[in-house]
């Protein structure tokens, strides 16, 4: 069997003939083992690939999935802000006193004031374990400093009895 | 088509974003989903574009252009799904997507799953219908074979 | 003349800043970490339900949880509490009747927050939350309304 041989019994599986070509294939299929094993091989590739993405689930709820739509839609219609003017320091830096003195006591300052973090002044670990079977994904907005942890438990569905944090009293 | 969740979803945002932009431009000549199908479709289809300049070619996927290796590879007589359970069927065929590359898997999905005629699968991949013949053949022979083998590996 | 006096001026800053350096590692005491606690209601109607004794969430408040991806367009604060936590010390806050959030105040910043719900852990957190950061918690409620704990920082 050659590749176009191949192809027109792909193209009679899947439909793609005209009527009378399709009725010629159909006869060469009856007669022909080689071609008949070859169909049948593409056929349980096909059955196999049926309904197989059917029932996919999103791994985010769908209000977290259109809140992002939502949100990008109106990051991309308001106009962009105009850009900051040149910071003070460029401005005031010629009334500065001896910059690199200034520069290491104020260094120095922020290094004592500032609180050491559990690994010796480095950011502290963020860590998230799920419990239970909420589902949560994290949401970080560094500009304002706010993480969203969003559960998907209680469930998502309006009928679901979500009384555990749900009813709010 | 991208066989990456994250990236799935972030397409699939992207999709409904520019569906919005572009929202005056439809007109009703396909329904509003077939409109936005294609909208993701051509979002997935130029991320795959981009990931793919950024591979080699290997030399099976440029053989498989000229119907070299589907040739070659044995019928496979036994259904390789046959007995087998849902969720188990999906595991199997999501690890046998995975290996066909970006081309192959994308002209099947589009055929399998968006239901797409040869023709219009050529027009949305910019390519010709015998280029979509070819590339669907040489994916259900490659997909056959690999369902087969992964059933071998786990009855072993 | 004029050299020496700027030697002198330059010698006496670093001097200072040395002796910064030096007391380096005194970190202020372990004060207790000041937070509040809300727990609000999300919905797009433009008041609470009939009966219910909700607050407007408070301004700042409210606007962060505008910049975050949330469809629902009004929230109601249904409690609030301030705690203080000590520094290896755990705080418990009850939330509603069924509802219960545990902080426990590690290192510096640190915080480890658990959410439980009717008992059971729901989820815990453990990161770091700087003065004026929030933290906030949700899930969907009944009627296509949401749930949020916000824990902030105070300044």
């Amino acid at each position: 069997m050659d590749h176009d041989e191949q192809l027109k019994l792909q193209a009679f599986l899947d439909g793609e003939l005209p009527e009378g070509e399709a009725r010629e294939a159909a006869e060469w299929v009856a007669r022909d083992r080689e071609a008949a094993a070859m169909l049948e091989e593409l056929r349980h590739t096909r059955e196999a690939l049926a309904g197989f993405e059917t029932g996919t689930q999103l791994p985010e709820s769908r209000e977290f999935f259109w809140s992002k739509v939502q949100r990008e839609i109106q990051r991309r219609e308001t106009p962009a802000p105009e850009p900051a003017r040149a910071p003070l320091f460029t401005v005031l830096r010629r009334f500065l006193v001896p910059a690199s003195a200034l520069a290491l006591v104020f260094a120095a300052t922020v290094m004592v004031i500032r609180p050491a973090g559990p690994l010796g002044g480095t950011a502290g670990t963020e860590i998230e374990t799920a419990l239970s079977d909420s589902g949560a994904f994290t949401y970080r907005d560094y500009s304002a400093g706010t993480t969203l942890v969003w559960l998907t438990y209680p469930a998502d569905n309006e009928d679901a009895e979500s009384d555990e944090i749900g009813t709010l009293e | 088509m991208m066989h990456n969740e994250e990236e799935a979803i972030d397409l699939s945002q992207e999709a409904w974003v520019k569906g919005w932009q572009r929202l005056r431009q439809f007109q009703g000549e396909s329904s509003f989903g077939t409109w936005m199908t294609r909208i993701v479709i051509n979002l997935c289809l130029d991320q795959l574009r981009k990931h793919k300049r950024q591979r080699t070619e290997s030399i099976e996927a440029m053989d498989e252009e000229s119907g070299g290796v589907e040739r070659q590879m044995p019928v496979v007589m036994v259904n390789p799904t046959a007995g087998l359970e849902r969720g188990e069927l999906r595991q199997r065929i999501d690890r046998a997507l995975g290996q066909l590359s970006y081309e192959h898997r994308t002209v099947l999905v589009l055929h399998e799953f968006e239901e797409m005629e040869y023709k219009e699968i050529a027009k949305t991949m910019g390519c010709s219908i015998g280029t979509v013949m070819s590339r669907l053949f040489y994916a259900r022979r490659k997909l056959a074979v690999l369902l087969a083998d992964l059933k071998k590996q786990d009855s072993v | 003349m004029r050299a020496k006096l700027g030697r002198t001026i330059g010698v006496g800053w670093f001097a200072i800043a040395l002796a910064l350096l030096a007391g380096g590692q005194v970190n202020a005491p372990a004060a207790d970490m000041k937070l509040q606690a809300f727990l609000l209601w999300g919905t797009d109607d433009s008041k609470p339900p009939e009966g219910k004794d909700y607050k407007p969430v408070q301004l700042d408040v409210r606007q962060k949880l505008k910049d975050l991806p949330l469809k629902w367009t009004n929230w109601f604060e249904v409690r609030h509490k301030d705690i203080g936590v000590v520094q290896g010390a755990t705080s418990p806050v009850p939330i509603s009747e069924k509802c219960q959030l545990n902080v426990t105040r590690g290192i510096g910043p640190e915080l480890e927050v658990t959410l439980i719900g009717k008992g059971k852990e729901v989820v815990r957190r453990k990161q770091a939350l700087p003065k004026g950061e929030m933290l906030v918690l949700g899930g969907n409620a009944p009627n296509s309304t949401a749930w949020l704990v916000v824990l902030k920082r105070l300044e």
